[in-house]
């Protein structure tokens, strides 16, 4: 409880410290960041107020900056790293020429300058009636300072990429691969840094042998040449080699449920209804 | 965290008990925020709202996995509107008439067929200062359906958005009409904009009102029931299970009360005959 942790979605850690910054959406709306070295039921060392829906973020050490994806309405709030309370954000990626829809997943390239967003697809303005569409799910790619009502410089889309309700991205600092953690298609999606269009991607990691089960978070370590995947349908995390490819079986995987069990993924029901016809209880997340 | 889903579990499953299936995906059009939903008995469907995109889906009621929905209501002539906070969240469905019923805009309740598809306008549109209907500053009020007794039931927010009250129309009434009957003042048990569930059901055949009450409880009004009127029965869900609820169901058949509870990640049903007998 006095760690404030609760509803977590997005971790990152700060390469230059090791500071661990964990975003929380929907109950918390809210950032709070931990040393390093923390452990057990302790305070964070600062928090930071969000808009809600909060889902993904990124740190650029170099500038002393963190990115946070808002789900909807959709935007990428840039903050000054040690910002906390109620603090402002330096810049703002929000308006309808970015094309972000139902923001998720965030990587950044310190190398090239660069910001991937993954978009779900989902869009309204919500100031405007019948404004609702649906988009095919989208990685759009920003220069790093991006702010504003501003355009992608490219987008990767169509049906050859096979994103499906994609969660975390993360990108190889060595040769700007995109990891992609693709939930509900239980895979791992690899593109290239300069893939756009309608491009399947240059390695999918798919299969009974790979362990993955709903893979929704996903961070490279490019010292060791590995990824790891959180895995939200069988409350695992599996590390993967960086070259693996198809159905391959992870180096090694941790697990806070026996082998085989698969989660309930039951999460902070709002709503239930009954079906009268099947005898069965239908339950939105 | 977690993806948006519809998981389907089997009545008497209890615990960790795992869901008999799960709508998710892509290509299914739903979104998270989903705070209500129905089932069509008569058309065995599964009708929901996609807050995000502005749009009522309608399912095959045995859909699993990635399948999409079978009809579609968005576009600019449906009206439909969210808030940034909870984009277009709310509905109830009357399965006699065949109507989904959207509270949109804080303040209007738009009535779609079931059959309609498409960028359709609402067949029917409530709404105005005389009407009394007010949602939260950032949300929307919560609607039930009386097809029997053939009214609509909104919960309107007070002045302050604590408070509240029933709001009583003819089910087919338009424009800026006023309510039939109002149930409001403080002995009513009506939660305010935080303490109350985001659906209200209606047991037609007896005229019972089951909605979120003060203390994270169910109440039942009747809707004979007006002016300051006490609950008639009260389910004290916190006291008991030690959850808030947020989201109510009625099985008549077995007389259960069901509850889901959002804050508390978990279902609970009661057996209530006294409100089915």
């Amino acid at each position: 409880m006095t760690s404030q942790n609760e509803y977590n979605n997005g971790l990152s850690i700060d390469p230059k410290n090791g500071d661990i910054y964990s975003v929380a959406m929907d109950t918390a709306d809210n950032m709070i960041v931990f040393s390093h070295d923390a452990q057990g039921d302790i305070p964070p060392v600062r928090r930071l107020s969000t808009p809600h829906r909060n889902f993904a973020s990124a740190i650029d050490d170099e500038k002393g900056e963190v990115f946070i994806t808002i789900q909807y309405p959709p935007k990428v709030m840039v903050y000054r790293r040690e910002a906390s309370d109620r603090e402002k954000p330096l810049r703002v990626l929000e308006g309808e020429h970015t094309g972000l829809y139902d923001a998720h997943g965030l990587a950044i390239d310190l190398k090239k300058k660069l910001m991937f967003v993954g978009n779900w697809g989902n869009a309204s303005d919500y100031r405007v009636a019948g404004s609702g569409k649906f988009y095919s799910p989208s990685i759009t790619v920003y220069p790093l300072d991006a702010s504003g009502d501003t355009a992608p410089l490219r987008v990767i889309q169509g049906p050859k990429t096979q994103l499906d309700w994609f969660g975390g991205m993360s990108l190889d600092p060595d040769n700007g691969n995109l990891y992609v953690a693709n939930d509900v298609g239980n895979s791992i999606l690899i593109f290239k840094e300069t893939d756009q269009g309608n491009v399947a991607p240059s390695r999918i990691i798919k299969g009974p042998k790979t362990g993955l089960s709903h893979p929704a978070g996903i961070s490279v370590d490019a010292k060791n040449k590995e990824f790891w995947v959180s895995n939200m349908g069988n409350s695992s995390a599996t590390c993967i080699s960086l070259t693996a490819n198809g159905d391959a079986a992870p180096v090694r995987t941790i697990r806070s449920a026996p082998a085989g069990r698969v989660s309930l993924k039951f999460g902070k029901p709002q709503a239930v209804a009954y079906d009268s016809k099947r005898e069965e209880y239908l339950v939105p997340n | 965290m977690n993806t948006p889903q519809i998981a389907v579990f089997a009545r008497l499953a209890k615990e960790n008990t795992l869901e008999t299936r799960a709508l998710e995906g892509q290509k299914t059009m739903i979104s998270r925020t989903m705070h209500s939903l129905a089932y069509d008995s008569v058309h065995d469907e599964i009708v929901v709202n996609s807050p995000l995109a502005q749009a009522i889906l309608f399912f095959r009621g045995g859909a699993k996995g990635e399948e999409p929905p079978v009809r579609v209501i968005q576009g600019p002539h449906t009206q439909i509107r969210g808030t940034d906070y909870d984009g277009n969240d709310k509905m109830t469905f009357d399965e006699v008439h065949g109507e989904v019923i959207i509270p949109i805009n804080r303040d209007t309740v738009l009535v779609f067929s079931r059959e309609a598809n498409g960028d359709v306008a609402p067949i029917r549109v409530l709404g105005g200062p005389d009407t009394q209907i007010r949602g939260p500053a950032r949300g929307h009020p919560v609607v039930g359906v009386d097809p029997i007794h053939d009214l609509l039931v909104v919960r309107s927010v007070g002045e302050q958005g604590s408070g509240g009250s029933l709001l009583m129309f003819d089910r087919t009434a338009t424009g800026n009409t006023k309510p039939r009957s109002v149930i409001r003042g403080p002995k009513t048990g009506l939660a305010g904009a935080g303490g109350g569930t985001g659906q209200l059901q209606v047991y037609a055949p007896k005229g019972w009102i089951v909605g979120g009450a003060e203390g994270g409880s169910i109440g039942v009004w009747s809707i004979e029931d007006s002016g300051d009127a006490p609950p008639r029965w009260k389910i004290p869900v916190q006291q008991l299970a030690g959850i808030a609820p947020s989201g109510v169901a009625i099985d008549p058949v077995h007389k259960e009360v069901i509850v889901a509870s959002g804050g508390r990640n978990r279902l609970v049903t009661f057996y209530f005959p006294e409100m089915f007998d």
